[in-house]
């Protein structure tokens, strides 16, 4: 856990989020990611591995400092979660890793260092696919059935990339972002998932994962 | 490194700012504030934020929004008919090249800038091959030359961007790269 996270965990217990809930949050961005890397690591044939997830908790406004740590270019398919729970769900590459997975998962013209249209379509296709086992795990281990919105996509500064996925966030609004690092073995491919949700959608979600953990 | 636009502006027009990924955005922030302080009328091209939260950027650093006409290549790729706003052209994408350049001869002729503001090319790079991205900033050097404005134009210090900032620097004034 590194200080970040730390002070996140601080954050949220002194508003609405105990150890616990952080735990059960982390712990379902942690079976979402499992399915989601699992499924990645059966498409290309190569070991997946996940990082600890990590979680802050900050203001929609000051979001953009802990979302990145650098302005590299980079590539971030999202969606809304619009039915079941209230968020947002980002899968973000590097764009040298998003070109080599496009490699690896057989695009024309392989090798070439700029993105097609039909390029940024096959990774919305991949993000689409992802998500669905991402939260249909989740749906399962809430018992909720679980929407999202078809993903979006955007090529831009890593910095950048936050303001597409809270374009109709108040900025007012406390979040909380769980991300989860990962790397594809031999390739050299890096990603995030990360969950973004506000405070106020995270009652009924908490209240939820109450219930299924003191269930058993 | 910081630039200290005003000096760098004596008896040149035209530039390339080469920024390193890790100080980009304090960089963007920190010229878009010495252009607000030295030109009255900037023309801003803008393919990596949405609209909204660069000019709630600016407004919150004092910047006159007034005095800026903005290109945007990127909100609409997210918000398909984003609402109207003022002195702001929205271009479908980054890299429909065809309609950015007819935007930018549009506010050339309709808001008379002193200062075109290019943010960035790494982001033509993501889409285009090198020499296409070359002609067409060739082209747009040649028309904001006939038009005896300045012009900043940035992008970030990396591999691919070597070899356009090496054929760029054949008709920029003034290549200014990091420390």
């Amino acid at each position: 856990m590194d200080a970040k996270t730390e002070v996140g965990v601080k954050k949220a217990s002194e508003t609405v989020l105990g150890e616990f809930e952080l735990d059960s949050l982390k712990e379902m961005a942690n079976i979402g990611t499992g399915n989601a890397s699992i499924a990645l690591s059966s498409l290309l044939n190569t070991k997946v591995k996940i990082d600890v997830p990590t979680t802050e908790v900050v203001s929609v406004h000051d979001v953009k400092n802990y979302f990145t740590r650098t302005d590299e270019l980079a590539v971030g398919i999202y969606s809304n979660i619009k039915e079941g729970m209230t968020g947002n769900l980002v899968l973000l590459f590097p764009l040298p890793s998003a070109l080599v997975l496009l490699d690896q998962l057989g695009r024309e013209n392989a090798k070439k260092n700029t993105l097609s249209k039909q390029d940024l379509d096959i990774l919305k296709k991949l993000g689409s696919v992802l998500y669905s086992i991402y939260l249909t795990s989740i749906a399962k281990f809430l018992s909720l059935k679980i929407i999202f919105q078809p993903p979006n996509i955007v090529s831009t500064l890593e910095s950048s990339i936050i303001d597409f996925v809270l374009v109709d966030i108040d900025q007012e609004e406390k979040c909380i972002l769980i991300r989860i690092g990962f790397q594809m073995e031999g390739t050299g491919v890096t990603g995030n998932f990360i969950l973004l949700f506000t405070l106020s959608s995270l009652t009924p979600m908490i209240n939820r994962l109450k219930q299924e953990m003191e269930a058993g | 490194m910081d630039i200290d636009l005003k000096t760098e502006i004596q008896g040149k027009k035209t530039f390339l700012v080469v920024m390193q990924s890790r100080q980009y955005q304090d960089q963007i922030l920190n010229l878009t504030l010495q252009m607000n302080s030295t030109f009255n009328r900037i023309a801003y091209i803008s393919l990596n934020r949405l609209i909204t939260p660069l000019r709630r950027q600016l407004e919150e650093n004092k910047i006159n929004v007034e005095k800026f006409f903005f290109i945007d290549g990127i909100t609409k790729t997210a918000i398909p008919n984003p609402p109207s706003m003022n002195n702001t052209i929205f271009v479908p994408s980054p890299n429909d090249l065809t309609k950015l350049s007819i935007a930018v001869t549009k506010v050339l002729q309709t808001f008379d800038p002193d200062c075109i503001f290019f943010d960035s090319l790494s982001t033509l790079l993501i889409y285009e091959d090198m020499t296409i991205i070359s002609q067409f900033v060739h082209s747009l050097i040649n028309k904001i030359n006939a038009y005896g404005i300045r012009a900043v134009l940035t992008c970030l210090e990396g591999d691919k961007e070597q070899q356009l900032i090496k054929d760029l620097s054949l008709i920029l004034d003034k290549v200014i790269s990091p420390q």
